[in-house]
């Protein structure tokens, strides 16, 4: 039997439940994370949003329908509480081009685990400058290592969409790149 | 699972070469175990008092019952023989006997009022009515007294006149 079928077999087994759920955060913790971490940008606020997806996940295991793979239903969550915390907050992730983009730069800058040298830099703030559709199609895509199916169930896009924005993103991410080296 | 391992290698790395980001050192078992304690309560011990097979709880349940109904039932009893003295009339009726520490107690309960009404109907039927009636006897000894006196004195004086005279 499928891995991920056992899993959700188990984590709507009241009696099963708990472990089942601890080993759904070794295997998914790390990756929501990131994919948490790049739209909010700061690590607290990253950790923040992991909690709260992980305790929604826990509390509506029972009602997920399975009409998309654990996998999706979970990144779903995770993209939705992130968007959720960020209008909570009013947080801006992404400029544009007429934008001072110093913003997003300053969040970025002022966290203590960003590390980044300049050309690190350079590629957060070519990626904030772009639309907010591209931006999470191609930090899905590049980073996350998401199909454009899995992406299209998360973003509610459709498919063909979406690669028309990453081929996009892509294309603009080469061009500034190449122009500041 | 290794292949699991090597992709959250991959995805930190690929997170902190291309992007700069990084984390705490051990977060994410910090975080696991932060996420865990928020989630799963820990289970408290059940405690039922039915751990015991039927055949022990039921008569022991019974016997409990019963017990306790046989308390309720004694003390209702007592209650009724250990009439406490409320009112005065209750006192007059008091065997001698009974002037126990109980009486005593159960005095203490009766109320100013009733104890002044108490003592004004004994000192009026002890005393006052006594009293008058001794005074009557008195005075009807000292009348008769006067009485039979006085028909002496006049027997005498008739039977001394007579012979004086008549003799």
């Amino acid at each position: 039997m499928n891995q991920e079928v056992v899993l959700i077999k188990n984590l709507k087994n009241p009696k099963l439940k708990n472990k089942a759920f601890k080993d759904l955060l070794d295997i998914y913790q790390e990756r929501l994370y990131w994919h948490i971490r790049k739209i909010v940008i700061t690590h607290d606020n990253a950790n923040d949003v992991l909690q709260e997806t992980f305790i929604r996940i826990f509390n509506g295991i029972n009602n997920f329908k399975e009409k998309s793979s654990l996998h999706t239903w979970m990144y779903r969550i995770a993209y939705n509480e992130s968007i959720r915390f960020l209008d909570k907050n009013k947080i801006k992730t992404s400029v544009s081009i007429n934008q001072d983009n110093n913003a997003y730069l300053k969040n970025l800058t002022q966290d203590i685990f960003f590390n980044g040298n300049e050309l690190q830099l350079k590629l957060n703030e070519i990626i904030s400058e772009l639309s907010s559709k591209q931006q999470r199609v191609f930090q899905m895509k590049y980073f996350d290592d998401l199909s454009f199916h899995q992406i299209s169930d998360i973003l509610n896009i459709s498919e063909n969409t979406l690669k028309s924005s990453y081929y996009s993103a892509v294309k603009t991410i080469e061009d500034k790149i190449l122009a500041t080296c | 699972m290794k292949k699991s391992n090597q992709h959250k290698a991959d995805i930190s790395r690929l997170h902190k070469d291309k992007l700069g980001m990084a984390v705490p050192e051990d977060f994410f078992a910090k975080s696991k175990a932060n996420i865990l304690n928020k989630v799963i309560k820990p289970e408290k011990p059940k405690q039922s008092i039915f751990w015991l097979k039927p055949i022990i709880a039921y008569p022991m349940a019974a016997s409990i019952i019963l017990a306790i109904a046989l308390i309720f039932w004694m003390q209702n009893n007592n209650t009724k023989n250990n009439n406490q003295i409320t009112n005065t009339e209750n006192i007059e009726l008091w065997n001698s006997d009974s002037l126990d520490s109980d009486f005593l107690i159960s005095s203490l309960m009766i109320s100013d009022t009733e104890m002044d009404n108490y003592l004004d109907r004994y000192i009026l039927n002890k005393i006052v009515i006594e009293t008058e009636l001794y005074e009557q006897q008195l005075e009807n000894i000292f009348i008769n007294s006067v009485l039979i006196e006085d028909s002496l004195i006049n027997n005498y004086i008739d039977k001394s006149l007579i012979e004086n005279i008549v003799l």
